[in-house]
C-alpha cells in the first residue's frame, strides 16, 4: 500500500488549486500509488485537510502551491517536492517522480535554534525525535507540579516521622495537591507524545491511559509504579504498535471508526494488560531482590560506605521508579529501626540529581537545548526541597551523560553521608530536611550534598562540553 | 439578472474577434457577459486584464479559465466563450484558446457552496472525457449549457 499526500493553492483559489489537485491525483494514479489525498487550500476554504500522520506515514509529499501552504510545520522532518501549480497541471507525473531526491523539509523556527549546532539534523535519529517530543510536552507539567509541590513544602511543611506533612485545610495543603496532580500526569504527558511523534493522534488514548496505570502501584500489584522509564517504554511500544494497526488492510467502511474505538481499545487492553501481568511480577520480584541485598549489605557496619554509594547509584537511577523507591522505602524502614543513618545517607542524594543538572545547565547555558533550559531553574527549586523527579526532563531528553553524572554524583553524596554519620529522623530528602532540623549535622549533611554536586556538575559539564565540540549534541 | 450560475445566455459560441490576443478577446468577453449578467462592462474587463498580469489563464487542450473577483456579486456566476479561431493566450501548452471558461466570484467566498461548484469545472477541466464533450461541442452553446450545466447547476 503506496500512498501519496500534497497541498494545492494558488493566489485566487477558485481554479488553478484544484485543476492542479486534480492532475495530481491522476498522475499519482497512474504512477501506481494505492492512495492518494490532495489538499486543496482554495477560496472556499480547506478540503481534505492533511493530518500530521498522514503526512508522516506517506510514501511521498508532493506541493503544487503558488503561495505559502497553511501550517506548514506540519511537513517538518519530511521529504517535500515544492512544486507550483503550473507545474502540476503542465507535468504533473515528472514533479511527482522529484520525490526521490527531493529535501528534507524543516520548518524555519526550529531550523533557527539549531543553527550552530546542525550539520547532522537532518539525519536525527527518529528515535531521539520521538523521544524529545514527549520531554517538550512534558516539561511544563514538570514545572508547574514540582515548583507547587516544592513551594508548598518550603512554605507549609512540618517535618514529622511519617515525612514532610502539610497542614490540612491550609492554602499550602491545596497547592500541593494541586502540584502532586501536575506532576501525575508527567508520566501520561511523556509517553503519549513520545507516541503521537510515531503514530499521530490515534495512539494518545492507549498509551497515556496505559501510562496511567503502569505508575499506579495499586492496579500492578506492586509497591511503586514504574515510573518513567516505564512511560518512556510504554511510549515507544504503544507508538509503534498503532503504526503498526494503521498497517492493516481494513474494509473502507471500517476505516473511520479505526482511530475512535478499534485502535484505543485494543491498544489500551494490549498494553495495560502487558504492564499489568506480565512486568507486575518482575518488578515485584526486582524490588524484594534490592531489599534483601540492602538487608544484607546493612548488617555488618563496615560496609557502611559500600551501602552509602548503592543507595545513592538507587535513588539516581529511576528517579521514582521502584529502585529508587526501594532505597526511600529502606532509609523510611530505618528510622523506626532507629537506625536512622541509613535515612542519612539517602537524603544526601536525593537532592544531587535535580542540583546537578540545573546547576550545570545554568553554568553552561550555550551547551544545552532550549528545552533543558527551561527546566533548568525548576531543577534547582526541587532539588533544594528533595525532589528527585525534577531531573527528569534532563535525563530523558540527554540519557547518555546526564545519568553517567547523576548517579557517581549520588553516590559520592550518599557514600559522603556514610562516612560523616549523617542521620535523618524524617522520611524526606534534600537541603530542607537539613535546614528544618531533621539531620544531626547541618553542616556535614550540607557538605555531603555539595560535594555530590560538585562531582556530578564536573562529570555532566566535561561529557556535554565534548559532546558538543564534537557536534554530537543535540541542541534543537 | 438571474441567482444561478450558469444560465443559456452566459454562453456564446463561434465569437470573432479583430485580432486573435488574448487582451481583444477578453475585451469581447466583457462586452458579451456583462448585459446579460448585469455588471458593468469595465470593472469585468479590469478584473479580468489584472488576473491575467498574474500569470496565465490558459492551460491546455485549447482551453482557458479567465476570472476575476466582483465585489457586487453575492454569488459566482460562469460563462463560456468559444471562439472561431484560437486566441494567442501564452496557454501552458503553448496551444491557441477555443474556449473560455470565464470564472466571476464574489469577495468573501469562504464556505460558499457555489465556490465548490467552481472547484468541481475546474477539476472536470483536467479530465480527458470532459474536455473531448467541450472539444467536440465548440459551436453547439445548447450542449455546451447542458454539459458545463450538469456539474454547475448540479
Amino acid at each position: 500500500m503506496t500512498t501519496l499526500v500534497g497541498v494545492t493553492k494558488c493566489p485566487v483559489g477558485i481554479a488553478h488549486t484544484y485543476m492542479a489537485a486534480e492532475k495530481l491525483e491522476q498522475a499519482a494514479k497512474k504512477l501506481g500509488y494505492d492512495k492518494v489525498k490532495i489538499e486543496t487550500e482554495g477560496a472556499s476554504g480547506t478540503d481534505n485537510l492533511l493530518t500530521r500522520q498522514e503526512i508522516v506515514d506517506a510514501d511521498a509529499i508532493v506541493f503544487g502551491a503558488d503561495v505559502a501552504v497553511d501550517d506548514i510545520e506540519r511537513f517538518d522532518g519530511q521529504k517535500v517536492v515544492f512544486g507550483d501549480t503550473t507545474s502540476a497541471i503542465k507535468d504533473s507525473a515528472s514533479l511527482i517522480k522529484q520525490y526521490k531526491d527531493a529535501p528534507i523539509y524543516h520548518s524555519s523556527s526550529k531550523e533557527e535554534v539549531s543553527s550552530d549546532s546542525s550539520s547532522s539534523k537532518g539525519q536525527q535519529n527518529p528515535l531521539v525525535k520521538q523521544l524529545l517530543n514527549g520531554v517538550s510536552h512534558m516539561i511544563p507539567f514538570v514545572v508547574v507540579g514540582g515548583l507547587f509541590i516544592a513551594l508548598s513544602i518550603a512554605f507549609g511543611g512540618h517535618p514529622t516521622s511519617s515525612g514532610m506533612v502539610i497542614t490540612k485545610g491550609t492554602v499550602w495543603a491545596a497547592m500541593n495537591s494541586v502540584g502532586t496532580l501536575g506532576f501525575t500526569l508527567m508520566i501520561p504527558i511523556l509517553a503519549g507524545y513520545i507516541a503521537d511523534a510515531i503514530a499521530g493522534r490515534a495512539a494518545l488514548a492507549p498509551v497515556m491511559i496505559s501510562a496511567m496505570v503502569s505508575n499506579s502501584p495499586d492496579i500492578l500489584g506492586t509497591k511503586a509504579g514504574t515510573g518513567f522509564l516505564g512511560a518512556i517504554l510504554i511510549g515507544f511500544l504503544g507508538g509503534y504498535l498503532v503504526k503498526w494497526i494503521n498497517t492493516w488492510k481494513v474494509p473502507k467502511d471500517l476505516r473511520p471508526v479505526m482511530p475512535i474505538f478499534v485502535i484505543p481499545l485494543l491498544g489500551t487492553a494490549i498494553l495495560s494488560g502487558a504492564f499489568i501481568y506480565l512486568l507486575g511480577g518482575p518488578i515485584s520480584w526486582l524490588m524484594t531482590a534490592l531489599e534483601s541485598m540492602l538487608k544484607s549489605l546493612s548488617a555488618n557496619p563496615s560496609t557502611n560506605i559500600i551501602l552509602g554509594a548503592i543507595l545513592g547509584l538507587m535513588v539516581a537511577s529511576d528517579m521514582g521508579g521502584p529502585i529508587n523507591k526501594v532505597a526511600f522505602l529502606f532509609g523510611v524502614a530505618s528510622i523506626t529501626a532507629n537506625t536512622p543513618q541509613i535515612m542519612g545517607m539517602v537524603a544526601c542524594s536525593v537532592a544531587v540529581p535535580p542540583l546537578t543538572v540545573g546547576i550545570s545547565t545554568l553554568i553552561n547555558k550555550n551547551h544545552y537545548s532550549s528545552a533543558e533550559r527551561s527546566a533548568a531553574l525548576p531543577a534547582v527549586l526541587m532539588g533544594l526541597i528533595g525532589i528527585t523527579e525534577g531531573t527528569i526532563p534532563s535525563a530523558t531528553a540527554n540519557p547518555k551523560r546526564v545519568f553517567p553524572s547523576i548517579l557517581l554524583g549520588s553516590a559520592v553524596a550518599s557514600a559522603c553521608g556514610a562516612i560523616f554519620k549523617i542521620t535523618d529522623v524524617v522520611p524526606h530528602g534534600g537541603p530542607i530536611v537539613g535546614v528544618l532540623g531533621a539531620t544531626n549535622s547541618l553542616p556535614l549533611f550540607l557538605l555531603s550534598i555539595a560535594i555530590g554536586v560538585a562531582v556530578g556538575v564536573l562529570t555532566l559539564t566535561f561529557l556535554q562540553t565534548r559532546a558538543v565540540s564534537h557536534g554530537t549534541a543535540h541542541l534543537s | 439578472m438571474s441567482n444561478s450560475i450558469l444560465e443559456r445566455n452566459y454562453i456564446f459560441t463561434d465569437v470573432s474577434v479583430q485580432t486573435l490576443e488574448k487582451e481583444t478577446a477578453l475585451n469581447k468577453i466583457g462586452e458579451l457577459l456583462s448585459d446579460p449578467m448585469g455588471l458593468s462592462k469595465d470593472e469585468l474587463v479590469a478584473g479580468l486584464l489584472k488576473r491575467e498580469k498574474e500569470g496565465t489563464t490558459g492551460f491546455t487542450d485549447g482551453l482557458a479559465i479567465p476570472h476575476a473577483t466582483i465585489s457586487s456579486l453575492s454569488d459566482p456566476k460562469v460563462g463560456v466563450i468559444t471562439f472561431d479561431k484560437p486566441i494567442e493566450w501564452d496557454s501552458l501548452d503553448g496551444e491557441g484558446v477555443r474556449a473560455a471558461f470565464v470564472l466571476l466570484t464574489p469577495e468573501n467566498g469562504e464556505n460558499n457552496v457555489h465556490l465548490k461548484m467552481l472547484s468541481q469545472l475546474s477539476r472536470n477541466l483536467m479530465k480527458e472525457e470532459f474536455v473531448k464533450k467541450i472539444q467536440d461541442n465548440l459551436s453547439n452553446g445548447d450542449e455546451l449549457f447542458e454539459v458545463v450545466g450538469n456539474i454547475i447547476n448540479a
